[in-house]
């Protein structure tokens, strides 16, 4: 196939996830309705409430924070040559978890309630976390050569800052544990429509940035002194490839909670897709696909035709978790990575 | 010969079933049987038992997770008398306690209302407690900090040595350390108890360690008789508003089931409680689409909520905007309890004839006199 027909059959495939996260839910609601909401024809209250105020602004959450989180993976396991890097493996998602806690434990839970300012606050917060844990990560690879024992350094990394984390819930009041708690677990319903502009610009603004990075990134992929010797200013390169994710995950970390696995099973599904790591095509189909994974996530949390749920993450997990294990499991059969 | 052992086996049993039944018949009033021992008759807790002998008592925990087995047993023995031959098998405490050790705020509340505040030489969770002796004790040194609830210090709690220690038990229990502190460990389940009445038993329970049963007895039953007053003022009413309850908790709504605690107050207070007919009698998670569709016309919302501050609509609105759809949210008929300032988890167990009042009053307006809320008021 083409890189214009995987493409759009991946664009086909997020469309039709989106359409049934519009379609099905544990309130039933007919095809009908929801196209004659399209036409701009009068529906009932009720189904129209619940399209436009609940199913649609959490659709479009779980493609952006799909697409997010599916990107910063790319870019890290490329960054960090390393097959299992991802926003919550290397700890960056407890990095930008210590951000928040930090955030709301000495400013108090109001911030999460706060539209503006707060939401502001919320992101730098989760973001410096998120970067004070990828430079640290960054600084130590240049050290420690081999993967595992990296990964392993990631993964205390994401103890201590779990660690801290535990440390300032101790002390704090039982009202901003709350606000955190409540934040930590994790959901694409939290970005309603009047946050939505914050949300979705920061993102949308990231995944343009990381588009335009597949050359660098295909340079950084055969080795350091390769890309050099083609030119490519390293070190520059890599601070931009790293801002780039640690700003997906601090934004949609910030908005969404953590978010488990997406970043790190995503990208292995596409290069299985696509049989190859030319991030010219990689990149647009990951973000595809982690668009896609979010949305059928959601679909089977919010169980639809039952009276009942599930949290987004033990979905997310059940999703990812076997994804990891196959890849550590196949890991010396492929070329790339 | 296989027959003749069926047959003792089944007799064995239908004695045994007799006997059982005769003694829960006549034990109704508390009277004795025979010179055994007499059950003590409790009305609405499930979770424990009282039977007492000519020279100890018996308390059992059930155990809520494994129904054959008893959580624990503990043996009440009066100082004034030697230790008895033959005890059964279980924990034995000398009675009237003279130290004890609290985990939770309750405990506090139970040992207010029974007038043996003094008798606490150790708490966990200070900031909870709100009786001011405890402060007062605190600082002249009398009284232990030994942690949290969920982590005990064992070396702070041995420094105290209180006679017994009062905890909640969990599933996988999280006490087995405290164990070699030698203090002995009495479980309070009380929090399984799904009749609000039930909970506030328990005080049968604690005063047995006080031997202040008759008192015990007295405080419950005064809070029983005003409780079922107030359910006979509801019980045949035409009209019951309908009623639901909770928030959403990251993507889930933990709905109360039908059989839960919150439910059968709203039953009480003459209301419809829209989920009364499931099963659960702890709660269940639902989506938020769910709760929408069901109780977008709801009459009233109840709202627990620990915020420091003024809490309001707006509040409700800015965590997440959908809230502002529901027709309680738009009438102003939210039930709600800032838990920063009312002690409803603590002294609540103690109070569900209040609770009861309340929800009454916002409910029914006008069927009680001169109420003054405590625990509910609208949200404003």
């Amino acid at each position: 196939m083409r890189k214009g027909q995987i493409i759009f059959l991946l664009f086909s495939i997020s469309f039709i996830l989106f359409g049934l996260n519009l379609l099905l839910g544990p309130v039933t609601i007919p095809a009908r309705t929801l196209f004659s909401l399209i036409k701009g024809s009068v529906v009932d209250d009720l189904s129209r409430n619940i399209l436009l105020q609940i199913r649609f602004p959490q659709s479009v959450t779980a493609i952006l924070a799909g697409a997010g989180l599916a990107t910063a993976g790319l870019l890290m396991q490329t960054l960090f040559r390393n097959p299992l890097a991802g926003p919550d493996v290397l700890g960056i998602t407890s990095g930008a978890s210590l951000g928040v806690a930090v955030i709301t434990m000495f400013t108090g839970a109001w911030i999460v309630y706060m539209p503006q300012l707060g939401v502001l606050s919320l992101i730098l917060s989760a973001m410096a976390g998120a970067m004070v844990v990828m430079l640290t990560i960054l600084a130590l690879s240049q050290r420690i050569k081999d993967n595992a024992m990296l990964l392993i350094t990631g993964l205390m990394m994401g103890y201590i800052s779990s660690a801290v984390v535990g440390v300032l819930t101790v002390y704090s009041s039982a009202e901003n544990l709350q606000a955190f708690t409540l934040w930590g677990l994790g959901t694409f319903s939290s970005v309603s429509w009047d946050r939505m502009n914050y949300f979705a610009g920061v993102t949308i603004i990231a995944l343009f940035m990381a588009m335009l990075l597949p050359k660098p990134l295909n340079m950084l992929l055969m080795g350091e002194r390769y890309a050099s010797n083609l030119g490519l200013r390293v070190e520059r390169s890599r601070f931009i490839v790293l801002f780039c994710a640690g700003l997906l995950t601090a934004v949609v970390t910030a908005f969404c909670g953590p978010i488990a696995f997406i970043g790190v099973a995503t990208p292995h599904i596409t290069r299985l897709a696509i049989g190859g790591s030319d991030h010219r095509i990689l990149l647009p189909a990951n973000m595809l696909i982690g668009a896609s994974v979010a949305l059928l996530c959601n679909l089977i949390a919010r169980m639809p035709g039952v009276e009942g749920a599930l949290p987004i993450n033990a979905v997310t997990s059940l999703m990812g978790a076997p994804i990891v294990i196959w890849v550590v499991l196949t890991r010396h059969k492929r070329k790339y990575l | 010969m296989k027959k003749i052992h069926l047959l003792v086996l089944i007799g064995t049993i239908l004695i045994a079933t007799l006997f059982n039944a005769c003694v829960n018949s006549e034990h109704r009033n508390s009277k004795a049987v025979n010179s055994a021992f007499t059950i003590v008759h409790l009305r609405y807790a499930r979770e424990f038992s009282i039977k007492k002998f000519q020279t100890y008592k018996i308390l059992e925990v059930k155990n809520a997770w494994d129904t054959l087995h008893t959580l624990a047993r503990y043996i009440l023995v009066s100082r004034k008398i030697p230790l008895p031959q033959n005890l059964p098998e279980g924990i034995i405490i000398r009675t009237p306690v003279q130290s004890i050790g609290c985990t939770t705020s309750v405990d506090a509340c139970m040992a207010d209302k029974l007038g043996v505040l003094s008798l606490i030489n150790a708490v966990a969770e200070r900031e909870y407690i709100h009786q001011p002796i405890i402060d007062e004790q605190f600082k002249k040194g009398k009284i232990t900090e030994i942690g949290s609830s969920m982590n005990v210090s064992v070396e702070k709690l041995m420094e105290a040595n209180p006679e017994i220690l009062f905890v909640s038990p969990f599933k996988d229990n999280k006490y087995g350390h405290l164990k070699q502190t030698g203090v002995p460990l009495i479980l309070i389940s009380n929090y399984l108890e799904n009749h609000p009445l039930g909970r506030a038993e328990w005080i049968l329970f604690y005063g047995a360690f006080f031997e202040k049963d008759v008192l015990a007895k007295k405080i419950f039953d005064s809070i029983s008789s005003h409780y079922e007053h107030l359910v006979s003022l509801t019980r045949n009413l035409s009209h019951r508003p309908t009623i639901f309850s909770g928030k959403l908790f990251g993507n889930l709504w933990y709905m109360a089931g039908g059989k839960s605690y919150p439910a059968r107050f709203f039953k009480d207070a003459g209301a419809d409680y829209l989920w009364a007919n499931r099963p659960e009698t702890g709660s269940f998670p639902l989506d938020f689409e769910t709760v929408y569709q069901k109780a977008i016309n709801a009459d009233y919302w109840q709202v627990l909520e620990f915020y420091n501050g003024n809490y309001s609509y707006q509040n409700l609105k800015t965590e997440y905007p959908p809230y502002a759809h529901f027709k309680a949210f738009q009438k102003k008929q939210v039930l709600f309890c800032n838990t920063h300032y009312r002690d409803y988890y603590e002294q609540g167990l103690l109070e569900p004839d209040i609770i009861l009042a309340d929800l009454i009053n916002i409910l029914h307006p006008g069927l009680l006199k001169n109420h003054q809320s405590k625990y509910f008021a609208l949200l404003k």
